[in-house]
């Protein structure tokens, strides 16, 4: 397992010593993972993934601070915004899969407590074929993620939709 | 054998995005808005709408009429669900992030309303709780399930759908995501997509608690 602070992006991965780590196997980068500082018992994580080398698929998620975690995709039905849960995230090779505010993200649920902004959470993503990652996640104020949105929701011809 | 790996971070990537899209007033690049003639932030409606007859339940278990009770002032209407993880957290949070900013006398003229689109498992009690982590000021509103469906009719937008129940029991709650502003004369004219920025609310919330009318 690698342990990774997913504070920015690029990461860059290297041996002790300082030699680049080429074992040659499928490996997922993690890039601006964050949650938010969520005053309510779930919240979401948000991360950009890119598998290299060869096609993948994000198949898990843990979390000591959450009694569950699901993967979940959204769609926008007829102006409603659905969260579906989903047994994987697909993560084609050397693509970069943005997990974002709207769209798909790791659920945490039953959080054992309010996540405060400026702590860190410990998140272990499990890959089809990759190793999994141990993401220090940083908590960041809500009106951060708000410009992570990237597709806000459409109004449509009313007040409704979204 | 095991290999020791050591990771070196480069932390530019956030940076560069929260400098790229935070830069304030008036920048219509990064930010949710729409940009209007009228340099509004938020999205104006084709056609007015007046605001809607919803007569709810309040946190406090006392019946709501919210024409009533929000006549003449700015009135901010959204439904949700408390264990939603992703909208309702980013909506409600940005928009009380912009009340902290703003001077009192406009932050204390905006009357926002929470009505839960999940009356099952969102008790009065359990509503208000929630809104407290926000904004102990948000007015929260119940009623049963077809009450609330009638209200997000009334308020034109589609009802809110459940998801269905997983094997741990939870479920997710699909529902209309943006934020209706009704001026002071009880008309919207413009709504607030998910992802409005909180430089968005700052821009446009003083505009509308002085009754200045949106236009395109």
């Amino acid at each position: 397992m690698r342990r990774v602070a997913a504070l920015g992006a690029p990461l860059v991965f290297v041996v002790a010593g300082g030699t680049a780590c080429t074992d040659g196997g499928p490996a997922v980068r993690a890039a601006d993972a964050a949650v938010g500082a969520n005053p309510g018992d779930s919240a979401a994580l948000y991360v950009d993934l890119t598998a290299e080398g060869s096609d993948d698929r994000l198949t898990s998620a843990t979390c000591d601070c959450a009694r569950s975690t699901s993967l979940h995709v959204t769609e926008d039905r007829y102006g409603i915004l659905l969260m579906l849960s989903t047994t994987s995230i697909e993560l084609p090779a050397g693509d970069t899969v943005d997990l974002s505010p709207g769209g798909s993200h790791v659920m945490l649920e039953d959080l054992d407590s309010p996540l405060i902004a400026g702590s860190t959470i410990e998140v272990t993503l499990g890959f089809e074929r990759s190793p999994e990652l141990l993401l220090d996640v940083p908590v960041v104020a809500l009106e951060e993620l708000a410009e992570r949105v990237t597709a806000p929701g459409d109004p449509g011809d009313g007040a409704g939709g979204g | 054998m095991a290999i020791l790996i050591a990771v070196v971070v480069v932390a530019l990537g956030s940076l560069a995005l929260i400098v790229a899209s935070g830069n304030g007033e008036g920048d219509a690049e990064g930010s949710a808005a729409s940009d209007n003639d009228g340099g509004w932030a938020g999205r104006i409606l084709p056609e007015p709408e007046a605001k809607p007859a919803i007569e709810l339940v309040d946190t406090d278990g006392a019946p709501f009429d919210l024409r009533t009770r929000t006549e003449g002032r700015l009135t901010l209407l959204m439904f949700g669900y408390t264990n939603c993880p992703d909208v309702c957290p980013i909506n409600l949070g940005t928009l009380s992030s912009a009340l902290d900013e703003l001077e009192p006398t406009v932050a204390n003229s905006v009357d926002m309303v929470f009505v839960t689109a999940d009356p099952e498992r969102d008790t009065p009690e359990v509503v208000r709780t929630y809104l407290d982590g926000y904004d102990s000021g948000f007015t929260g509103l119940w009623g049963t399930t077809e009450q609330v469906v009638e209200a997000q009719k009334s308020a034109n937008v589609p009802p809110a759908v459940r998801e269905e129940e997983r094997p741990d029991g939870g479920y997710s709650v699909g529902h209309a995501t943006q934020i209706i502003a009704y001026s002071p004369d009880g008309i919207a004219r413009i709504v607030y997509p998910f992802g409005t920025r909180q430089q968005d609310w700052m821009r446009d919330l003083p505009r509308l608690v002085a009754g200045e009318v949106p236009v395109a």
